[in-house]
């Protein structure tokens, strides 16, 4: 089937890979603390893409995304203190792990629907970080695990860049595929889908250990550019909720709003951090309330066929006649 | 080894009535309302310190503050719900969650601006009982007792009543009801107040028997998701049974096997519940 290529999608194109391409270049004219602010709205981008994958195209809200997260941490920390990895194979391995993981517990928790997803998607995540407290042995316990410096800041940047270009791309590219339709249909009525013919099941795993993949790959950076990793932090789950709001004030479902929602909130909270440090978790608080109540449906959607520069989504290369 | 499994068992009953009476909070405002109320460890959380503050300031009997704290979260839950909760309503079940997670982060920190982040404790009941080897905390025991008549009085309040009647009326079928000259929104009001106010309620007992910290919530709301999930859903009966077996589950996996594995027992139970059996033990909406 012939793709039909509009003058809009073009300029979309293009500005994606401007967007992208910019952050080639920050490390050489930014300060080291402005680089790993920029890296860490990174981080955040990837675990909002990533959830919105799962929850913006099929609907399955998960409410302990960072376990994944934590799990890729580390596992990349393991691999290279206990079973004496290089980094890279260590990092690679762990984005695996966390695969692993999300075919495992995907296979019961998505056969549930709705508020009891999301519910036991928090309790699994408080439970990992119970039994990673618990295996002593293997993760230091409660006290954390602790890396000798492998990488420099600029390399941890620019992985970070790399995972979220994929990541990006990837659900743009996803978004045009049969397999992004089939995610719509079991959003939309997975019933209707099913009597289709569309394997939801099958389908809703894929998408679960393709957006913990990235996940992980996040997780293991962030262990490999701090050098500290601790059940507390590991699977915090206040990295869930800001993945959850960053996607929805961008506009959950859509391919922008989560990078939109991190630049937003994370901008926020970079702000209010420096100049309230005591009261900036409840600002933060107030901030979830207000956005859910006042902006549902997110930024993005409400931009949605606006005109921008004269070209109207609608408008094809040839010209409208 | 009979004398330690009774220790373990009765020490999970007591514990165990303590979750049911938080989790019927839960189950009342999910039940009706569809709202699943993320910062309900937070009312609960309140309440504790609405205990603490009398007993410290105009040293007031615990039981005493039962009654004031719960009028207050009564209170505080009916505007919650009056002025923010009903704005979200028309959302979904993700709005509604999202929108209490909000609240909830909000009510921690500001609990540990407010009160700071130390343990307190109210040093009110001490002591144990004993009956040959088995021991029992006296605060504990009480606490579990209050907590037992609380839940069956509200049982009998939702069975008995009127304003019980209407109330499960809305829960059943909220278009129905509003056919009927009922005020949807105004039972709506009532039950998120009523919810807090047993979460409060809880939380004074839990304040005479452990120490706690403006986090108390956090450590309690998995358990009370257990518990509705377990119980069913909108089904009373169903919360207090399930309290009381996480419960003695929980202080079984402590004592066994591992006091962290004990956390993961309330996932376990969700999990395998919402598997094998998910409209709960007794059946949802009885």
């Amino acid at each position: 089937m012939p793709i039909d290529v509009t003058k809009f999608e073009v300029l979309k194109f293009t500005s994606r890979l401007l967007f992208i391409g910019i952050g080639s270049i920050i490390p050489l004219c930014f300060s080291p603390y402005s680089v790993s602010f920029i890296m860490s709205l990174y981080m955040y981008a990837i675990l909002a893409i990533t959830w919105n994958m799962l929850a913006g195209f099929t609907g399955y809200v998960s409410f302990g995304h960072v376990v994944f997260w934590g799990l890729g941490a580390y596992a990349t920390a393991i691999l290279i203190i206990k079973v004496g990895l290089p980094w890279n194979i260590a990092w690679l391995l762990s984005g695996v792990v966390g695969c692993g993981f999300a075919f495992t517990v995907g296979i019961p928790t998505l056969r549930l629907s709705g508020v009891y997803f999301a519910i036991s998607m928090l309790a699994l995540s408080e439970a990992v970080k119970v039994a990673v407290a618990y295996l002593r042995g293997v993760t230091g316990g409660g006290g954390g695990i602790y890396l000798p410096p492998l990488i420099s800041l600029n390399t941890a940047y620019y992985l970070m860049w790399a995972v979220f270009a994929t990541v990006y791309l990837t659900t743009c590219f996803l978004s045009r595929t049969s397999f992004g339709k089939f995610l719509l249909a079991v959003r939309e009525d997975e019933i209707a889908a099913q009597s289709l013919g569309i394997n939801t099941a099958v389908i809703r795993i894929q998408i679960f250990v393709l957006s913990s993949f990235f996940a992980s790959l996040a997780g293991g950076l962030y262990v490999l550019n701090v050098c500290f990793i601790d059940p507390k932090t590991a699977f915090d789950i206040s990295l869930t909720i800001k993945a959850i709001l960053m996607t929805v004030l961008g506009g959950l479902g859509t391919l922008e709003g989560p990078i939109i929602g991190t630049l937003l909130l994370g901008g926020f909270s970079e702000l209010m951090w420096a100049r309230f440090p005591f009261i900036h978790k409840v600002l933060l608080g107030a901030a979830i309330m207000a956005i859910v109540a006042l902006l549902p449906r997110g930024v993005v959607p409400s931009l949605k066929g606006l005109r921008w520069w004269g070209i109207s989504s609608r408008s094809t290369l040839k010209g409208d006649k | 080894m009979v004398t330690q499994f009774l220790n373990v068992l009765i020490s999970g009953i007591v514990i165990g009535a303590l979750y049911a009476l938080a989790a019927e909070g839960l189950n009342l405002i999910w039940g009706v309302m569809r709202i699943v109320n993320m910062a309900h460890g937070e009312f609960l959380m309140l309440g504790s310190y609405v205990a603490y503050y009398l007993f410290i300031a105009k040293h007031i009997n615990p039981f005493v503050s039962l009654i004031i704290a719960g009028i207050v979260l009564l209170a505080s839950g009916w505007i919650t719900s009056r002025f923010l909760i009903r704005r979200i309503l028309d959302g979904g079940e993700m709005i509604g969650l999202l929108f209490t997670f909000g609240l909830s982060i909000f009510l921690i920190n500001m609990g540990i601006l407010v009160f700071g982040g130390q343990f307190k404790t109210i040093a009110y009941l001490s002591g144990t009982l004993s009956w040959g080897p088995v021991f029992v905390s006296k605060p504990k025991l009480v606490a579990a007792i209050v907590s037992l008549l609380l839940s069956i009085a509200m049982y009998c309040f939702l069975r008995r009543t009127k304003p019980g009647a209407v109330i499960r009326a809305v829960a059943s079928d909220r278009e129905m009801a509003e056919q009927c000259g009922v005020d949807a929104n105004r039972v709506f009001d009532i039950a998120f107040g009523l919810g807090a106010a047993l979460a409060a309620m809880a939380g004074v007992l839990v304040s005479i028997s452990f120490p706690f910290s403006p986090l108390i919530g956090q450590a309690f709301i998995l358990k009370c998701f257990a518990v509705v999930v377990l119980g069913g859903l909108g089904n009373f009966l169903g919360a207090l049974l399930a309290g009381i077996l996480v419960g003695v589950g929980e202080s079984l996996a402590a004592f066994y096997i591992n006091v962290h594995m004990s956390h993961a027992v309330a996932f376990i139970i969700i999990i395998v519940t919402l598997l094998v059996r998910p409209s709960g033990l007794l059946g949802g909406r009885s």
